[in-house]
């Protein structure tokens, strides 16, 4: 128990360390954009939540997996967790995506955008997992979402590719990586900070979400144990 | 021909006799598909749209229509055998999940198939837009694409039917797993519209035949624990 204390609370430390660094870079140290201005700075939030969405989805999908394999609980209640922890990421990634486009290029959201038509269908897989997770049977949800997640994950590459295909319309997302934008050192740093900043608050939650889900389970067994010794 | 074999003949013909016995499926996809297709033509008529945005919006409604109809129609497929318990019944008699799954996602692709080909038919009716030089060419999309979907309904309505939704959940959980055919459909099917043949060597079949077979092996194998569990 203690050591569990203990990381949890090195976690939680580094995490708010973390997220007050970085929002000293994003808003005190980052110049503005020459073109976009202030706006820009969302792109530290929507970039870096992206990755912590697929950081879960990825975690949903290994759970999945070691579930179906071992049949251990506890990888259930881990995906259980990163599902739902992916769907508030996966919400952010999108809102401020939504938010971003309209001040750049005025308009909220673009079909032939593959980045854009992946997440949200990322966002209506973890949807439909947290649906199921609700209102599927309990006494074989754990098996139900496993398989739900690993046909999530075959799904979303798929998405991509076929949104990929879409030719011949213009594509508005910026491809700020691969063109080798962010020149300035700070950009760099500040990116890469609140990258690592989501990351850690993802897992911070992930962790918090999975040792609910841990007493949830211990304490229904133990009623159900209690009950049945009754009887 | 192997035991696995026989016994997937076997379990494709009591699929099929289940269905021409009961007729839920078959009447559920066409009442449904032409219901779809009368509110469409009533809603896009050409008093409203101009003759070339109908054509345009055509191939997008018949997914839409095509979509919506299987998904709604299949709400229930599962429901019957786990009430009688037959699917313990088969388990118990040594019989192989997967064969299981691979005998129904064949019947329902027929099913699917036929079920596109007459949504179509009734949507260019209702929108006026000749559709017979084509059929050959949409019944392949239409098998093509059903394949996937079959897989995914079989496999998710299976999850849906023992929720505390039934099968309302069905939809919930499909829906998002379906954009690719949605795309390619939608592709292929704009394609065929404008030049009134099928390309074979497109992009978009090679990627249907690629979902179709991911989905295909995942539901073979992830079948019988859906049932045992």
């Amino acid at each position: 128990m203690g050591k569990h204390a203990n990381t949890l609370k090195s976690l939680v430390v580094a995490t708010v360390v973390l997220v007050a660094l970085s929002h000293l870079y994003i808003f005190m140290l980052v110049p503005n954009e020459r073109v976009m201005g202030a706006v820009q700075r969302i792109f530290y939030f929507h970039v870096a939540s992206a990755f912590a969405c697929y950081g879960a989805f990825g975690v949903v999908l290994v759970a999945s997996l070691m579930f179906l394999v071992t049949n251990r609980w506890r990888s259930d209640i881990l995906s259980e967790a990163a599902g739902e922890v992916g769907f508030v990421l996966c919400s952010i990634v999108l809102a401020s995506g939504m938010i971003w486009g309209h001040s750049a290029w005025n308009t909220w959201f673009r079909w032939e955008e593959p980045r854009l038509v992946t997440f949200l269908v990322l966002w209506l897989i973890f949807l439909s997992f947290t649906v199921l997770r609700n209102f599927g049977d309990p006494t074989r949800i754990a098996v139900h979402s496993a398989i739900l997640g690993i046909l999530g994950a075959a799904s979303v590459p798929l998405v991509s590719l076929s949104i990929n295909f879409l030719s011949a319309r213009e594509q508005l997302h910026p491809k700020v990586i691969e063109h080798g934008g962010l020149k300035d050192p700070s950009y760099w740093q500040a990116f890469g900070i609140s990258t690592v900043t989501l990351l850690a608050l993802a897992a911070l939650l992930i962790h918090l979400r999975y040792r609910i889900g841990c007493a949830e389970y211990l304490n229904r067994m133990r009623i159900m144990e209690n009950d049945s010794n009754d009887t | 021909m192997s035991t696995l074999g026989r016994t997937f003949v076997v379990l494709v013909g009591k699929e099929w006799r289940l269905e021409c016995r009961s007729r839920d499926l078959v009447t559920l996809l066409l009442c449904n598909g032409i219901m779809m297709a009368a509110l469409i033509g009533a809603g896009v008529s050409s008093s409203i749209l101009e003759d070339r945005v109908v054509q345009r919006l055509f191939p997008m409604l018949l997914w839409l229509a095509f979509l919506f109809s299987t998904v709604a129609s299949l709400t229930r497929s599962h429901e019957n055998e786990l009430e009688g318990h037959g699917f313990e019944g088969l388990l118990l008699s040594g019989v192989d999940g997967s064969v299981m799954y691979a005998a129904k996602v064949v019947v329902l692709t027929i099913l699917l198939s036929l079920s596109f080909v007459a949504t179509a038919g009734a949507l260019g009716v209702a929108l006026n837009r000749e559709l017979f030089d084509i059929f050959p060419h949409l019944l392949v999309i239409g098998a093509l694409t059903s394949v996937g979907i079959a897989s995914l309904t079989v496999l998710l309505s299976a999850v849906a039917s023992t929720s505390r939704m039934k099968g309302v959940l069905l939809p919930i959980l499909t829906f998002p797993l379906l954009f690719p055919y949605f795309f390619a459909g939608l592709e292929l099917t704009s394609t065929l519209f404008e030049v009134r043949r099928l390309d074979l060597s497109s992009i978009w079949i090679s990627l249907l035949v690629g979902a179709d077979v991911v989905f295909f092996l995942l539901g073979l194998n992830l079948y019988e624990l859906v049932l045992r569990d």
